[in-house]
């Protein structure tokens, strides 16, 4: 192609053919992802529902063992109802067609989103209701209109970071439409005042979690953690915000951006939200960089392959997190066998991020739970698995009544076995109670006891 | 023209020549080389590089860039690793007195000027270490090479400006496509090699980003097609180093770019920058020479390619003063910016100097100025390659002789600087060497192996010892310097059997062990 001439991306065939068959593409592409997940984890016999929140929500609600089989269906059909009314409200927010590709497109590769629909998240289940609520406020049937606020109600109880969010969102999306502004203004009134209703009276959460320990860091680039975004979409999606300035109506946005980003960056763990934005942006992104006439075409083809294997390899590598991540079926087992064997007044110390599924499955007390941002413990946690000395160590067990210590085979490749806790198991006083699999629970004899016994 | 390039390759060959004679003259290569050494004979016998290393810090994953080590094995193929490991740095080094010719030639600079460029380039302080086998000898080359074939790319407006005719126009308008889909590939080309020798391509970068900024400061225009280019090498290099670093960055964090080296040697690989010291590396005539072509394109704001060469210098700045960048490169980049910046300086020089009294001293400034060009970068040169930081070949024989006659899975101790020397010779675990990435525990490592050498207990040292399972411990006149000893004050005839004692350096070997109750 010569310089001068007009170089743009309309002529290309696989996206043109992509945009005007993209309904059934986007469909294909999330059964495939989703189905893929759960198949995946069904053949390396991990147990269906993966992540922490979810067995920290399904102790609240105290849902027993034996309905977990059927519940992994819940996630993916929230998930795949969530696409379908934000395919929905895109259309009702006239998107073009090639904006509305590009953002589904991105968002069902974003692992924030495919994380919240494979397993129980209240961001997931908060999303759907305020999505469902939207969806029937500007229904034609005027007598589901009354639903709506019921389902925004029940939308903003999660935390007040989630509240403060959706109002927001519903603020953009609902005074858009001048023809509903009165109802609109009504029912965001409303949300305002049971907002700060609760606030005042009732004291209610900032923000739920974290149920795992990662740096910010992680929580938002997908390629270095679990969750959040590429980088590649991240980037794409600082293009869009440069891109979308100019167009007024999309100012409010920005706002949003803003409050979830320091949302995000204040708890660090709450990605849901922003990674939508991000999508968004990315979208409107990969817009302009398909209409830009481009002056080297070679820059243009190289950039584009880089973006898109860019955004590939993040997918590949969340896609292979989802698919791995705990808890295992040997671990099932191993709390099974806790269950059934250990003390119900027991106290058992593992690693934080194992004791949501421990407390769910052995229905025990782990010593310490992300969420609980008590930097004490932590401190004596990582006291007792680094401290080469019985002296300190055994101290330590003692006044917090720590009497099982549970190893996985991740924590005993990472701890070294010449010195620190994995060293003391040989004194006396601890003794090994279970192994399967590399997965051990050792038992430690306080003095007392032990005097006891002699 | 015959004369200049008579001249030009004159330069290259005689830059070439001095670099071959200090590399064959001094018998072994620098400390770091060996890693490189090691790996390449990795690949040319396996066809991968050794990313899981059985040897280094007794076993560890370590992740690099390994085109500079897949370029010397292809060479490695058909002639010896040490001719290969001499002769292929200093060539792609001396390749450098071509390109930054060539650079200046692009940046309209006199033949005569950009003659200097290549001498100063070529005999630039900084790179003239002989003996050391590393990546940087193929980056560097690379990165000025992207250089030279971005400046071709702006070459296509210049160009446009001038035609008047319409039908001229069309025709150059043909022939610059043509050419300038040549330089994009050969920029993308350079980059992309480039991305795969080191991380440190963000350099470039960098400067293009200081380079926009100069040039919308100052309220040119930029050419969509520079922006684009800068686009695709963003999105490229990111990607490159999440393929490659992806595990790295999410063990280590920030401290990725750090490459986790303990605190307490980060101010040996990334000293507080000695003024006196960086002046000499990079020649003090090319310096201020750049200095003052740089103050005076930025206040007159017509030179925009100046402006590219400005954003690069500033970038190599920032990153050498951020600790971000090893010194040396920094000082390296640097100093080829102002050996090409000098030409400018040379060229705007004489034609103010002809209107003035002094016009008849022309040819004596001339030749003052290539005295003291001689004076202040080569001999400098010629001083850092004979003071290389190298091991004697007579610990090169300890170290080899501790592959015949040690144990296959003995553990050995030598200094940190030492380890790549033990694991390419010795062929025996080291308890540590300079790559710290994706070790945890480089720091304790490091305090650990500073006590062995300095404790007067033989209890400590033995605790320690049998900690990383040591079988033997070499004491070189090079550990007899870093830690000012002697002698190890804990070593006992019982304990510690000395096997091995030529030429100053001892190696014991370990026999007793603390019992256990």
């Amino acid at each position: 192609m010569r310089i001068g001439e007009e170089i743009t991306m309309e002529n290309h065939r696989l996206l043109h053919a992509l945009f005007k068959n993209q309904k059934k593409f986007l469909f294909l592409m999330f059964f495939l992802i989703f189905g893929g997940i759960f198949l995946l984890r069904a053949f390396q016999h991990k147990v269906i529902l993966a992540g922490n929140q979810a067995y920290y929500l399904l102790s609240i609600l105290q849902i027993p063992e034996t309905y977990l089989r059927g519940m992994w269906i819940i996630p993916p059909l929230l998930g795949f109802f969530c696409f379908l009314l934000i395919r929905h409200l895109a259309l009702q927010l006239d998107f073009s067609q090639k904006s509305l590709f590009f953002f589904l497109f991105f968002l069902l590769l974003t692992p924030a989103f495919t994380f919240s629909f494979t397993t129980i998240t209240l961001q997931g289940i908060s999303l759907f209701l305020f999505l469902l609520g939207i969806f029937l406020f500007f229904h034609k049937n005027k007598w589901m209109h009354y639903f709506s606020p019921l389902l925004f109600l029940a939308a903003i109880t999660v935390d007040i970071f989630t509240s403060v969010f959706l109002i927001l969102l519903l603020f953009f999306i609902l005074l858009g439409k001048k023809e509903k502004r009165g109802k609109a203004l009504f029912i965001l009134g409303m949300l305002c005042l049971v907002l700060a209703i609760s606030f005042f009276f009732f004291h209610p959460i900032f923000l739920r979690g974290p149920f795992q320990e990662e740096s910010l860091m992680k929580t938002i680039f997908a390629d270095l953690g679990s969750g959040g975004a590429g980088i590649f979409l991240i980037l794409l999606a600082g293009v869009g915000l440069g891109a979308c300035w100019k167009q007024k109506k999309l100012r409010l946005s920005y706002l949003l951006l803003t409050v979830s980003f320091f949302g995000t960056l204040l708890v660090e763990r709450n990605f849901l939200f922003l990674a939508l934005l991000i999508v968004f942006f990315a979208g409107e992104g990969a817009v302009y960089f398909y209409e830009r006439k481009w002056e080297i075409p070679e820059a243009r083809k190289f950039t584009l392959f880089v973006v898109t294997l860019g955004i590939l390899l993040t997918f590949l590598i969340s896609f292979q997190q989802q698919t791995f991540a705990n808890p295992s079926q040997e671990e099932v087992t191993v709390f099974s066998w806790m269950k059934e064997n250990i003390p119900v007044s027991a106290k058992i110390l593992s690693l934080p991020k194992n004791s949501y599924a421990l407390q769910y499955f052995a229905q025990r007390l782990p010593y310490l739970f992300p969420h609980e941002k008590n930097n004490e413990k932590e401190k004596i946690s990582e006291d007792i698995f680094s401290s080469t000395y019985i002296s300190t160590t055994f101290p330590l067990l003692e006044s917090q009544n720590i009497t099982f210590i549970y190893f996985t085979p991740e924590m005993k490749n990472n701890l070294p076995a010449e010195q620190g806790i994995l060293f003391l198991l040989r004194n006396e006083r601890f003794k090994l109670r279970f192994s399967h699999q590399g997965h051990e629970v050792w038992e430690f004899t306080p003095e007392t006891q032990q005097i006891n016994t002699k | 023209m015959e004369k200049t390039k008579q001249f030009l390759w004159g330069i290259f060959f005689c830059v070439l020549a001095v670099r071959l004679i200090l590399a064959f003259t001094l018998p072994t290569f620098t400390y770091e080389s060996y890693f490189h050494l090691r790996q390449t004979e990795h690949i040319t016998a396996t066809g991968l590089p050794l990313y899981h290393d059985p040897l280094s810090y007794g076993g560890r994953e370590l992740i690099f860039l390994p085109l500079f080590h897949y370029l010397a094995a292809f060479f490695d193929l058909f002639l010896p690793l040490e001719f290969v490991a001499k002769v292929l740095p200093n060539l792609l080094l001396a390749g450098l007195v071509l390109l930054t010719y060539f650079i200046a030639r692009e940046l309209g600079y006199s033949t005569h000027g950009s003659l200097f460029t290549a001498g100063i380039a070529g005999f630039l302080p900084a790179i003239f270490s002989t003996n050391a086998f590393t990546p940087y000898s193929l980056f560097l080359p690379l990165i000025f090479f992207a250089i030279y074939a971005f400046l071709k790319l702006q070459q296509k407006g210049i160009d446009e400006e001038k035609s008047e005719e319409q039908k001229q126009k069309q025709i150059n308008i043909k022939k610059n496509s043509r050419m300038q889909k040549k330089y994009v590939y050969l920029y993308l080309i350079a980059f992309l090699l480039a991305t795969l020798t080191s991380p440190a391509t963000i350099l470039l970068l960098l400067g293009f980003g200081i380079y926009f900024l100069i040039s919308l400061a100052e309220n040119k225009k930029l050419p969509r097609d520079e922006w684009e280019i800068f686009i695709a090498s963003t999105f490229f290099y990111l990607w490159i180093q999440l393929v490659f670093f992806n595990e790295v960055i999410k063990k280590e964090g920030v401290s990725f770019i750090w490459q986790n080296i303990p605190t307490a040697i980060l101010p040996q690989y990334f000293p507080p920058v000695s003024v006196s010291h960086g002046i000499i590396l990079v020649s003090i005539i090319p310096l201020v020479a750049g200095i003052f072509v740089v103050s005076r394109s930025l206040a007159s704001a017509k030179d925009a390619k100046t402006f590219l060469l400005t954003g690069l210098a500033a970038a190599a700045i920032i990153f050498t003063f951020l600790r971000l960048l090893p010194i040396k490169l920094g000082l390296s980049f640097l100093g080829i910016l102002l050996a090409i910046l000098f030409a400018n300086f040379y060229d705007g020089i004489f034609p103010f100097l002809r209107k003035t009294k002094l016009s008849f001293t022309l040819q004596r400034i001339t030749t003052i100025l290539f005295l003291g060009l001689l004076l202040t970068t080569v001999y400098p040169a010629l001083s850092t390659a004979l003071k290389q930081s190298i091991p004697f070949s007579e610990e090169v024989k300890a170290f080899d002789w501790l592959s015949t006659h040690s144990e296959k899975d003995a553990t050995i101790l030598a200094l940190g600087e030492e380890g790549h020397l033990l694991t390419a010779l010795g062929k025996r675990k080291n308890v540590m060497d300079d790559q710290f990435s994706l070790r945890d525990d480089a720091e304790e490592r490091f305090t650990e192996v500073n006590t062995l050498y300095l404790t007067l207990f033989q209890t400590q040292a033995l605790q320690l010892l049998e900690k990383y399972q040591v079988k033997y411990v070499v004491f070189t006149p090079h550990a007899r310097q870093h830690y000012q000893l002697k002698r190890l004050r804990y070593l006992s005839p019982e304990c510690f059997h000395l096997v091995y004692n030529h030429d100053d350096i001892k190696i014991y070997e370990r026999k007793c062990a603390l019992e256990k109750k």
